[in-house]
């Protein structure tokens, strides 16, 4: 009998035993008796010892800190308590652990350049959002099930959980003062002139700035902390690329290449004008560059003068690369962040299409792609009149400037229509859409792992890792094999074993194991959207009041601008945040399971193989969320 | 166009490796503490007056000072304390100068009067510590970690040896423990007093030694359970700059205090925060 046409009473069993299971972990998370705990706690740059506590609720909890260098302080999340040890001196803390779950502890007196991620965590049990989280994985992977295996044929149209057409569109540009501006020259030029008079306090501050704590510093905490997480909670998941549209690094290679720096200069490019090479015209050149990125973390995203090395040496790079190099060729295919930038851009909720695909066919010369008297041909050389993702498309809207017909336009769209849209000539000329996106989405997971235990874990000996304190295996060599054996081995591993599991449940014999592997590949698109999404929250939640400070002082040299910089550190919404990444963490496995079944049946000829092909993706996208609600609060 | 676009090149990188070269050697460094606590002050005023130590603590000028109370601490070691009864919270504390000399009087409770110290028993005793550089920032408390320390020590047991002339029995004793050993060690050493007060110099933690010039004199009384100790030292350091100058403006300093019957020695002890003295 097929799996799928089990009886009313075997889905009534499972029914049945999930509830069970579900008390266990009930019944193995109820509380005992409440006591006196007294910790000790050793505070050194930038660990304590021990690095987790682990009490139950109600206990009363007394700590003693020690420092061993400098001054070290002792925060509680969620409890809001504090304390803080000179070295020679100690701190004492007492508090009735009332709350429950896993709370980290980290330091509240700045004391290096890694202070913002000196971590330990205090685990109160029962931790009943950790259950909680299992229990929400575990139910929509429930649901997501009883509702596939009702199916008795292929879905006629996708339709985003079931309501939303996927190909539905809504033409915002329709509304004059919209297209207007997107169609002025000054638009996307002001926003850049806005963010280049950034990025130069920026490049200032850790050139010139005055401390080295990068919590104290405005490059530091603008890029690092505002930046990332507005990029990776906002700009990413809602518009895609918007962060290209308006970042300041391209501005004078383009200058160079155009002759203008407004107005419409010349359409092919000044300088060499190469052409990047056809079997580097993918996602695959980002995906090692951001990974070689990620090597200097432990620098560039604590150290003032890190940070002005890394976005100087960008700038530099975007410049010669535009002497060199066609048009945007460093934005396409060197810039770091392009990467998981164009990849998640399939998810957003807009993008530049156009809209009478029949105008198009007819209009010669392709103003949008040569250019004209309006603006410049596709700066991110994409074909505007046919595109159907959002991948290559930087938002610059050159080509709502060319279209003599106003054919273009900026359009709503449900979220991941691009994951599913129809492959084109250039995907397959130049191998895209290939295990170049599946790389991506598979080490961008792997980098968040490695992120989020060196920078939001208990584990100093990581974070002397990443800092390269030590050089050797158990150093710094052992954090670069550590990040190449999770980001290109393990996690893409992992996914193989499944697509393979997938591949032999489904009992397909034409499908090949490497569409399979590639195509369920997209469901970590919101996946990967979401950890980074939650990973962020444990940035800007503990750390985000350090950005009142280095507004009123960006140079550390004892400015009061705004008023402002003498706020002390405080952090906020310390106790819902883990409430929130795991809320963040289940919303994009809705996601992942939505697409992830839409793509079994892209996958798969018939509805049986893909709904036997979609069990075991099932079961690795269950199995991935309850490590990341472990990761964020087991 | 191929050679000009080179030349930009390699002005741009240039440019830029002379910009990493120069930031790398202006690099500022990392502050160890940005946050600013609250330093207690405390006066040094100018009073026509000295004291022969000899003779007694004068308690006719000390009466004339406001007097000045401190919070005490547990000095942290890496073994846990056993017991924190020794644990003493305040001392109180009163300061001035002739223009000649420097006096510093410390008053702290106590019960018992310990002026016994060998291997078992140990003595009663207070110390001030003052950074031997004058503009040093209040990074850490213990042995000044960053700089050099000069340290008068009083010690009860030496008090009696120097100003009542009593021998001890044994001239063995134990005071030295070093606060961030996984053990306790107690090494053994010979006693040879020359003053009430030791005069001593160290650079971090474990690093204390006798200065060669003693220049602090000091004598402790204890009476009805509270006992009273006072520094006496030129302002100009015999040493000169090597020394520790006491001159017009602000200077760091911190206090402790030992309990002997308590157990206190060495490391064991109840400490300050950093002082600030304002020398006027």
């Amino acid at each position: 009998m097929s799996v799928y046409r089990l009886p009313f009473t075997v889905y009534r069993k499972i029914v049945v035993g999930f509830l069970f299971l579900s008390s266990i972990f009930f019944f193995l998370s109820s509380p005992s008796f409440a006591a006196e705990r007294f910790f000790e706690v050793k505070a050194k740059k930038f660990s304590y010892t021990p690095n987790i506590i682990k009490v139950n609720k109600g206990d009363k909890v007394s700590i003693r800190l020690i420092s061993e260098d400098v001054h070290h302080g002792f925060f509680v999340d969620g409890y809001g308590v504090k304390t803080s040890a000179h070295p020679g001196m100690e701190g004492a803390l007492s508090f009735t652990a009332d709350k429950s779950g896993r709370f980290s502890f980290r330091c509240s007196v700045t004391c290096g350049s890694l202070h913002p991620y000196m971590i330990g965590y205090l685990y109160v049990s029962p931790n009943n959002l950790w259950v909680w989280g299992v229990f929400g994985v575990l139910a929509l992977g429930l649901i997501s099930w009883l509702i596939t295996s009702k199916k008795k044929q292929k879905d006629e149209k996708l339709k985003l959980f079931g309501i939303i057409p996927l190909e539905w569109r809504f033409p915002l540009t329709k509304f004059k003062p919209l297209r207007a501006l997107l169609k002025s020259r000054w638009f996307p030029f002001l926003p850049i002139v806005f963010n280049l008079f950034i990025f130069t306090i920026i490049l200032l501050a850790g050139f010139i700035g005055g401390l080295g704590a990068g919590n104290y510093n405005f490059g530091v905490m603008i890029v690092w902390i505002l930046w990332w997480v507005l990029l990776m909670m906002f700009m990413v998941p809602l518009i895609g690329r918007f962060w290209c549209m308006m970042c300041p690094f391209p501005l004078i290679g383009d200058w160079i290449q155009r002759g203008k720096l407004i107005n419409v200069g010349k359409q092919k490019s000044w300088g060499l004008g190469k052409r990047w090479p056809n079997k580097l015209r993918n996602l695959w050149p980002l995906v090692i560059l951001f990974w070689v990125s990620t090597w200097f973390s432990g620098f560039f995203t604590v150290k003032p003068f890190a940070t002005f090395i890394l976005l100087g040496a960008i700038i530099l790079i975007a410049i010669i690369i535009a002497l060199f190099f066609e048009k945007r060729t460093f934005c396409l295919f060197v810039c770091p962040v392009s990467g998981f930038q164009g990849l998640y851009a399939n998810f957003s909720l807009f993008g530049v299409r156009s809209r009478d695909p029949e105008i198009c066919k007819k209009h010669v010369p392709k103003t949008c792609v040569v250019g004209n008297e309006k603006g410049y041909g596709c700066p991110w050389m994409e074909l505007p009149y046919e595109m159907n993702r959002n991948t290559y498309c930087g938002l610059c809207f050159e080509c709502l400037k060319t279209c003599p017909y106003d054919n273009m336009d900026l359009v709503l769209k449900p979220f991941g229509q691009d994951l599913f849209a129809e492959r084109r000539r250039t995907d397959d000329v130049y191998n895209r859409r290939s295990t170049d996106e599946a790389y991506k989405a598979l080490t961008m997971i792997g980098i968040f792992l490695s992120f989020f235990l060196a920078f939001q874990g208990p584990y100093g000996h990581l974070r002397d890792m990443v800092t390269a304190k030590t050089f050797g295996l158990h150093g710094y060599l052992g954090y670069l094999l550590e990040s190449f054996t999770i980001d290109f081995l393990l996690i893409p591993g992992s996914l193989f074993l499944f697509a393979w599991l997938s591949k032999l449940a489904s009992r397909s014999k034409e499908v090949k194991l490497k569409d399979v592997f590639v195509n369920f590949s997209y469901c970590l698109v919101p996946v990967g959207i979401a950890i980074w999404g939650a990973f962020s929250l444990g940035i800007i939640f503990p750390n985000g009041s350090y950005l009142l400070h280095i507004i009123s002082d960006p140079f550390s040299w004892g400015w009061n601008l705004f008023g402002t910089a003498s706020i002390p550190w405080t952090p906020f919404f310390t106790g819902l945040m883990p409430y929130l990444q795991v809320l963040v963490t289940l919303g994009g496995m809705l996601f992942a399971l939505d697409f992830g079944y839409k793509f079994s049946q892209r996958t798969y000829k018939d509805i049986g193989e893909a709904k036997r092909g979609w069990i075991p993706i099932l079961i690795y996208l269950i199995l991935i969320h309850i490590f990341f609600v472990r990761i964020f609060v087991g | 166009m191929k050679k000009t676009v080179y030349f930009i090149t390699f002005v741009l990188l240039a440019a830029f490796l002379g910009l990493v070269y120069y930031g790398a050697r202006h690099w500022r460094g990392m502050p160890v503490q940005i946050e600013r606590f609250e330093t207690p002050a405390l006066n040094v005023a100018f009073m026509d007056k000295d004291i022969d130590l000899a003779q007694g603590l004068a308690p006719e000028v000390w009466q004339e000072i406001k007097l000045q109370e401190i919070k005490l601490m547990y000095q942290v070691t890496a073994l846990p304390w056993p017991k924190i009864k020794g644990m003493l919270s305040a001392v109180t504390v009163k300061a001035f100068h002739s223009k000649e000399n420097i006096y510093f009087y410390m008053s702290w409770p106590d019960d018992t009067e310990d002026r016994i110290h060998e291997t078992t028993q140990f003595s009663d005793a207070c110390a001030i510590m003052f950074p031997v550089e004058k503009d040093v920032q209040p990074h850490t408390i213990m042995m000044g970690f960053l700089g050099r320390v000069n340290i008068w020590q009083w010690k009860g047991n030496q008090d009696r040896e120097y100003w009542q002339k009593e021998s001890p029995q044994t001239k063995a004793y134990v005071d030295y423990y070093y606060p961030f050993e996984d053990k306790e060690l107690f090494p053994v050493s010979q006693h040879v007093t020359k003053f009430a007060v030791n005069d001593l110099l160290a650079i971090r933690v474990g690093t204390i030694t006798p200065k060669d010039v003693q220049e602090v004199m000091g004598k402790g009384v204890w009476e009805n359970g509270v006992w009273t100790a006072v520094f006496k030292r030129p302002l100009k350091s015999l040493e000169g700059e090597n020394g520790v100058n006491f001159i017009s403006g602000k200077r760091l300093s911190a206090l402790a205090v030992w309990n002997g019957s308590k157990g206190d020695r060495g490391g064991r002890k109840s400490i300050s925060d950093w002082l600030e003295l304002n020398i006027q």
